[in-house]
């Protein structure tokens, strides 16, 4: 299995396709659950907020105009894998998704810009090894709220997530899995951050997302209870355009094993 | 083809805007929402071959924020 993940590894480092995009870490971090209390991780991040890339600028695998009139389509690969010496330091250990969604821009208001997202994605959310993971379908729709100013872009999402699919675990057999998620989404992105009458390039991203798991269906022994909280934060300071350095923040239970996670993590971040 | 133009084209092609609805002074965003930033850099590029995609993408909406500033820009790379 180690093969197999390091050729997924390899796979989205080398593709000239998947890659577009890209945003790893690697870095120290400190759990507060387990005993294994130090950690030392690799993630490789690859477009996780809805409608939104994670990178300054950034790029999805498609983004185009449909007519005239402020609709658009994407297709925008998502990946999280986490490789640490501890499992507690993230919820999961590699997540696979591949959204494929509309957008519709409204015009603009004095407040600011609305868009409007519906996308479905087959996703995977499993431990390192594959043989315990999630395989389910999600269809999603979300509210984006963006604002701009000399110094600053803001986007806030939130909306309503269902996903359905199976879940497989080792010496268990294969269970039907359902859950309803309302997501928050809080992106901020600061530039020249240290000089703003200079104007020079330092770019600060605070995202933070609070999520809301409502699990329908599921296996009684992996999962006895069926509402979770789950809490994350990062902030990537970017030194230049292209490496950062980065601050981690989890705290809440999720998927796959919805097992308590609190964690902190630095790191340096490496984008293109 | 004006630098002006074909950048005033591109919105225009990527908004609800027409091409004369388009002022230099505007700023980006009464156009396009930053989820369109790598659309509109890539079709700079495709009207301005020199347009280097990443670099432009990353300085949208930042450093970029006026139609004015965008032409200025695009100018910079044929220089």
């Amino acid at each position: 299995m180690k093969k197999i993940l390091l050729g997924v590894v390899f796979f989205i480092i080398t593709s000239s396709c998947f890659a577009q995009q890209r945003l790893f870490s690697i870095g120290y971090g400190k759990t507060f659950v387990s005993n294994d209390s130090t950690t030392v991780s690799l993630t490789l991040d690859l477009n996780r907020i809805p409608g939104q890339s994670e990178r300054a600028g950034g790029y999805y695998f498609v983004n185009e105009v449909l007519g005239e009139k402020g609709w658009g389509y994407y297709i925008k690969p998502t990946v999280d894998i986490n490789i640490g010496s501890s499992v507690a330091s993230s919820p999961n250990n590699i997540f696979l998704g591949v959204p494929i969604g509309l957008v519709y821009d409204f015009e603009k208001t004095p407040l600011g810009i609305f868009s409007l997202y519906i996308e479905g994605s087959p996703e995977m959310n499993a431990d390192k090894t594959f043989k315990n993971n999630l395989h389910y379908f999600t269809i999603n729709t979300y509210l984006k709220y963006e604002f701009l100013t000399e110094s600053m872009l803001m986007n806030v999402f939130t909306g309503i997530s269902n996903a359905n699919g199976v879940r497989n675990q080792v010496d268990i057999e294969t269970d039907s899995y359902g859950r309803l998620t309302v997501p928050v989404f809080l992106k901020l992105n600061f530039w020249n951050a240290l000089s703003p009458k200079e104007r020079k390039f330092r770019r600060v991203n605070w995202t933070s997302s609070l999520k809301f798991n409502y699990v329908y269906a599921d296996n009684d022994i992996i999962n006895e209870d069926d509402s979770y909280i789950y809490f994350n934060s990062r902030l990537d300071f970017y030194i230049t355009p292209n490496i950062g350095i980065n601050a981690m923040y989890f705290n809440g239970q999720e998927e796959p094993l919805f097992r308590e996670n609190h964690a902190i993590s630095f790191g340096i971040t490496l984008a293109r | 083809m004006t630098t002006e133009k074909g950048v005033k084209e591109v919105i225009a092609q990527n908004s609800r805007f027409t091409f004369d609805e388009i002022e230099l002074t505007d700023p980006i965003d009464k156009f396009i929402s930053s989820f369109m930033a790598d659309r509109l850099a890539r079709e700079l590029k495709r009207k301005f071959p020199r347009v280097n995609t990443t670099e432009l993408t990353n300085v949208l909406f930042s450093r970029l924020r006026t139609i004015a500033d965008i032409i200025a820009k695009v100018d910079s790379y044929t220089e």
